[in-house]
C-alpha cells in the first residue's frame, strides 16, 4: 500500500492536492449548514450517474421496447426496482437540494467577487439539471411522460423566432415520436451529462480555489473556522449518509411506478402536468391571459422566465452593493420574493 | 323578453327561410317547389294548423329530397287561384283516410324505381311488411282504425329520416314512440296486451344500455319485434329472436336436454327463465340459490335438473372464491407498491373462464361447466401463487429496507462521535 501510494505521489500532483484539503478551513457561523447543500448535489449526482449506468445495461431506447425494458428492469432483474426507484427519487431530491443550494447561495450573497464565476457555473449546473429530469422523464415511454413532454415541448414553441425550430428540433419532427425518445436519450446519457461533468469539474475548481464565502451578515467579529480536513468531511459524509438511508426508505414506501405504456393515439390523460420542479411555470402560464399588449400570454411567459433566468445568471454584475461588501436589501426582497412564489405556485399546481 | 313570435313575424321567417332553401338548390325539383302555390298560401291565408303543416314540412326528409305538396296531396301548384289548384279535375286527392295512409306512401315507399331516385340504399319492402304485422293485419282484417299506420310512428308532414336524432324513429326514441299507444290504458283497452312494457323495458338490462348509456347496439321494441313487420312472437320464435345477438347460448341450448323439453311444451324457450320485455341481468342466484332459483320453478327438489343446477353453482362458487382470494392477494401486494401486471393478467384470464362458464349453464351439463371452471381456477391459484410470491418478496426487501437502515444510522452514529472527539480537540476551531 506504501509502495502503491509511492507510485501515485510521484507521478501525480497528489501531494499538492492533499495539501490543499488539508490547509482548506470552512467559516463556522449560524448558516454553516447551507454548505453542506453542495456536497449533497455533489453525492446526489454520483449517484445519479452510478444508478444510471445500472439502468443502461438493461434500459431498451426505441419506441417498441421502452416500456417494456423498463417494465423487466421493475421485475426481473434483482433489485432493479430499487435501482430505479434511487434513480427516480435521488433525481427529485437532486432539484430539490439544488433548488434550495441555488436561493441560499443568492440570499447570503455568495456570489459577490471572486466568486461570480461559482455562481455562473452553478446557475449552469441547475440549468443542466432541469435538462436532464425533462429528458429522463420521457424515457420510461408510459402515458405520463409522453403526454407531459408533448405539453412541454409545446411550450418551447412559444418562445419567439426560435420556438418552432427548437421544438421540431427536440421532437425529431413534428409530433413526439420515437425519434423523439432515441434524441432525448441521446440527450440524457451524453451530452448533458458530459456538460454537467465538465461544469462540475469547474465548479469544484473554483469552490477550491476561493474557499467557502463567510455571508456579509457574519463579517464582523472574529472569523471563526474549521479544517475542511477531516473535521468538514466527516460531518459531510454523515450527512450524505443520511441522505441515503432517506432515499432508502423512499424507494421502499414510494417505489416508482410505471403506469400505461404510451399511446400517440389516445386523448392526453386529465389533469397532466409536468415534474413539480416545473410546475410553478406551469401554473403561472396558466394565469396569464391570452394575449398582453397584443402578444400572445405564453409567449411573454416564456420570454419572462427567459429574462429572469439570465438576470439571475449575471446577478454577480448587477448586484454591486454586495460587490462592494454592503448589504443589498433589495437583492434579499427579490430573492425571498422569488422563493415564496415558487412556493406558491408550485403549492398551488399541486393542490389543483 | 318575450321570444315567443307573433304570427306575421313567424309566416315571415318561414317564407324567408323557405326562399333561402330555394336558392340554395337548383334541381328540377326544388323548381318545382319555388313553383308551388300551396306553400305560399298555406303560410299567408289560411289558419295556424296549416302554417304549422308548412312549417314542420320545411324541415322534413321530403321537403330536403325536393317532394312537394302535390306529388303527395295531387293538385295544380302553379294555379294561383285555390280552388283552382285544389281542384280535383287537376288531380287533388286531399288528405287520406288513416285506413288509407299505408297504401298512400306506399304509392312511392313500395316503388322500387321511384326510389331509386332518392336513396337507392332505402328498402321498398315497408308495405309488405306492414301487412304482415300485428297492426298491419288488424286494420285489413277488421278495420281497426287504432292501429298504428305509417304516420303514428313518423310523423306527418315533418317525417325526418330515422338516423336523425329527432326523429321518433330514431333507435333511442324508438321505446317512446311505441309507448305513446302502448302504455296508454286507454287507448288499448279492451286488447289482450299490457300496458307496462315501456315501464319494465325500462328497467331492463337492454333498456338501461339504450336508455341511459346511450348504446345504440342495445335493442329498442324494433331490436325483437321488428319495425314495420312488429309482431308477437310466437314461442318457437322466441329464441331466434333472441339468437339475433346472443347466438353462442342459443346453439348451447340447442345442443341441451332442455331443447325437445321446451318444444314438446311448447315454452318460449329463454323468456322462461329470463322473461321479456323486464330481462334484468341474470345473477349466480337465479341458477340456484339457498331459496332455490328459477329452476325450481319447473324441476322438484330432488330431482336430477336440480342437482344439476346445484352442481354448476357449486363449480362457479368454486372460480369465483379462488378469483376473489388471488384478487384480495394482488391487490394488498399493489398496495405496498409490487408491479402487479402478471398475475393481473391471468386474473383476467380466469374472469373470461367465468363468464364461459355462466354461457356454458345453457347446455344445463354440470360437466362441461366443471371443465371450464376448473381452468379457471387453476389460472386463478396461478395469480394467487404469484401474489404469495410478491408477498415474500416485499417481505425480504422490508428485512433489507430495515437492515440497511440500521447500518446507515449506526455508521451515523459513530461518525458523530468521531466528530465530537475531533470537536473536543483543541485545534479543530480556529479564531483569526
Amino acid at each position: 500500500m506504501k509502495k502503491l501510494k509511492q507510485f501515485l505521489y510521484s507521478r501525480l500532483p497528489l501531494e499538492e492536492a492533499e495539501n490543499a484539503l488539508k490547509k482548506k478551513r470552512v467559516p463556522v457561523h449560524r448558516f454553516s449548514p447551507f454548505y453542506y447543500l453542495g456536497g449533497i448535489c455533489l453525492y446526489l449526482i454520483m449517484l445519479q450517474v452510478i444508478t444510471g449506468i445500472m439502468l443502461l445495461l438493461y434500459y431498451r431506447p426505441t419506441e417498441e421496447q421502452a416500456f417494456e425494458s423498463v417494465q423487466f428492469i421493475m421485475t426481473k432483474v434483482s433489485f432493479g426496482w430499487l435501482v430505479r426507484s434511487i434513480h427516480s427519487w435521488s433525481s427529485n431530491l437532486l432539484i430539490g437540494a439544488l433548488f434550495v443550494h441555488l436561493f441560499s447561495t443568492f440570499l447570503l450573497k455568495a456570489y459577490r467577487p471572486p466568486r461570480e464565476l461559482t455562481w455562473m457555473t452553478g446557475m449552469l449546473l441547475f440549468m443542466t439539471c432541469l435538462g436532464l429530469g425533462f429528458t429522463g422523464y420521457l424515457l420510461p415511454w408510459n402515458e405520463l411522460a409522453y403526454s407531459a413532454t408533448k405539453v412541454g415541448t409545446e411550450m418551447l414553441a412559444a418562445i419567439p423566432l426560435i420556438g418552432q425550430t427548437l421544438k421540431e428540433f427536440l421532437r425529431g419532427g413534428t409530433n413526439v415520436t420515437g425519434i423523439t425518445l432515441t434524441r432525448f436519450f441521446a440527450f440524457h446519457i451524453w451530452v448533458l451529462p458530459l456538460a454537467l461533468g465538465m461544469v462540475v469539474g469547474v465548479h469544484l475548481l473554483l469552490v477550491q480555489k476561493q474557499g467557502m464565502s463567510r455571508p456579509l451578515t457574519e463579517s464582523s467579529g472574529p472569523a471563526i473556522s474549521m479544517p475542511f480536513m477531516p473535521h468538514f468531511l466527516l460531518r459531510d459524509l454523515n450527512v450524505w449518509l443520511l441522505v441515503l438511508a432517506l432515499l432508502i426508505t423512499l424507494s421502499f414506501y414510494f417505489p416508482a411506478h410505471l403506469g400505461n405504456p404510451a399511446d400517440p393515439l389516445a386523448p392526453t390523460p386529465v389533469g397532466i402536468r409536468p415534474e413539480w420542479y416545473f410546475l410553478f411555470m406551469f401554473q403561472l402560464l396558466k394565469l396569464l391571459p391570452a394575449h398582453i399588449l397584443g402578444i400572445e400570454g405564453e409567449q411573454i411567459g416564456i420570454l419572462g422566465f427567459g429574462l429572469i433566468g439570465l438576470l439571475m445568471f449575471l446577478v454577480p454584475f448587477l448586484d454591486k452593493k454586495s460587490a462592494a461588501g454592503r448589504k443589498s436589501k433589495g437583492f434579499s426582497i427579490i430573492g425571498w420574493v422569488m422563493i415564496a412564489a415558487f412556493i406558491g405556485l408550485t403549492l398551488w399546481g399541486v393542490l389543483e | 323578453m318575450n321570444l315567443k313570435l307573433n304570427f306575421s313575424a313567424r309566416k315571415l321567417i318561414c317564407f324567408c327561410l323557405f326562399t333561402i332553401l330555394i336558392l340554395a338548390g337548383n334541381t328540377d325539383r326544388t323548381f318545382a317547389q319555388q313553383t308551388s302555390s300551396c306553400i305560399s298560401c298555406h303560410l299567408e291565408e289560411v289558419d295556424d294548423d296549416h302554417t304549422e303543416l308548412v312549417e314542420s314540412f320545411m324541415g322534413g326528409v321530403h321537403q330536403k329530397r325536393g317532394i312537394s305538396c302535390v306529388d303527395c296531396h295531387g293538385g295544380d301548384a302553379s294555379a294561383e287561384d285555390m280552388d283552382d289548384a285544389m281542384d280535383p279535375d287537376a288531380g287533388y286527392n286531399g288528405a287520406p283516410e288513416r285506413k288509407d295512409i299505408p297504401e298512400f306512401c306506399a304509392r312511392c315507399h313500395a316503388d322500387p324505381g321511384y326510389m331509386r331516385g332518392f336513396n337507392p340504399n332505402l328498402s321498398t319492402d315497408q308495405y309488405s311488411k306492414y301487412l304482415i304485422s300485428g297492426h298491419g293485419r288488424l286494420l285489413k282484417k277488421s278495420g281497426d282504425k287504432k292501429v298504428a299506420v305509417c304516420t303514428s310512428c313518423h310523423g306527418v308532414h315533418g317525417i325526418l329520416a330515422s338516423n336523425d336524432p329527432l326523429s321518433p324513429t330514431f333507435t333511442l326514441n324508438v321505446p317512446y314512440t311505441c309507448a305513446n299507444c302502448h302504455s296508454d290504458s286507454v287507448y288499448m283497452a279492451g286488447r289482450d296486451i299490457p300496458v307496462t312494457q315501456l315501464q319494465e323495458y325500462e328497467s331492463s338490462v337492454h333498456g338501461q344500455a339504450l336508455l341511459q348509456k346511450g348504446d345504440r347496439a342495445a335493442p329498442s321494441c324494433a331490436g325483437c319485434h321488428g319495425s314495420h313487420e312488429a309482431r308477437r312472437p310466437e314461442p318457437s320464435g322466441v329464441a331466434n329472436t333472441c339468437a339475433q345477438c346472443h347466438n353462442y347460448v342459443r346453439e348451447l341450448f340447442v345442443s341441451s336436454p332442455h331443447k325437445a323439453a321446451h318444444e314438446k311444451h311448447g315454452y318460449p324457450e329463454c323468456e322462461v327463465c329470463h322473461g321479456n320485455h323486464a330481462i334484468v341481468k341474470p345473477t349466480d342466484d337465479l341458477l340456484y340459490s339457498s331459496s332455490a332459483g328459477i329452476c325450481a320453478d319447473c324441476h322438484e327438489n330432488d330431482s336430477d335438473g336440480m342437482r344439476a343446477a346445484k352442481e354448476m353453482r357449486s363449480s362457479i362458487d368454486f372460480l369465483k372464491a379462488h378469483i376473489d382470494s388471488a384478487r384480495n392477494v394482488i391487490e394488498l401486494v399493489r398496495f405496498y407498491g409490487m408491479d402487479t401486471d402478471d398475475p393481473e393478467y391471468q386474473i383476467r384470464q380466469a374472469k373470461n373462464k367465468l363468464v364461459q362458464s355462466r354461457a356454458l349453464i345453457h347446455t344445463f351439463s354440470p360437466e362441461k361447466v366443471a371443465a371450464v371452471t376448473q381452468e379457471g381456477s387453476l389460472l386463478a391459484q396461478e395469480a394467487n401463487a404469484f401474489g404469495q410470491d410478491l408477498l415474500k418478496q416485499y417481505g425480504f426487501r422490508r428485512k433489507g429496507f430495515i437492515f440497511s437502515v440500521i447500518v446507515i444510522l449506526a455508521l451515523s452514529f459513530l461518525l458523530t462521535i468521531k466528530i465530537r472527539s475531533l470537536n473536543n480537540n483543541g485545534d479543530s476551531i480556529q479564531i483569526d
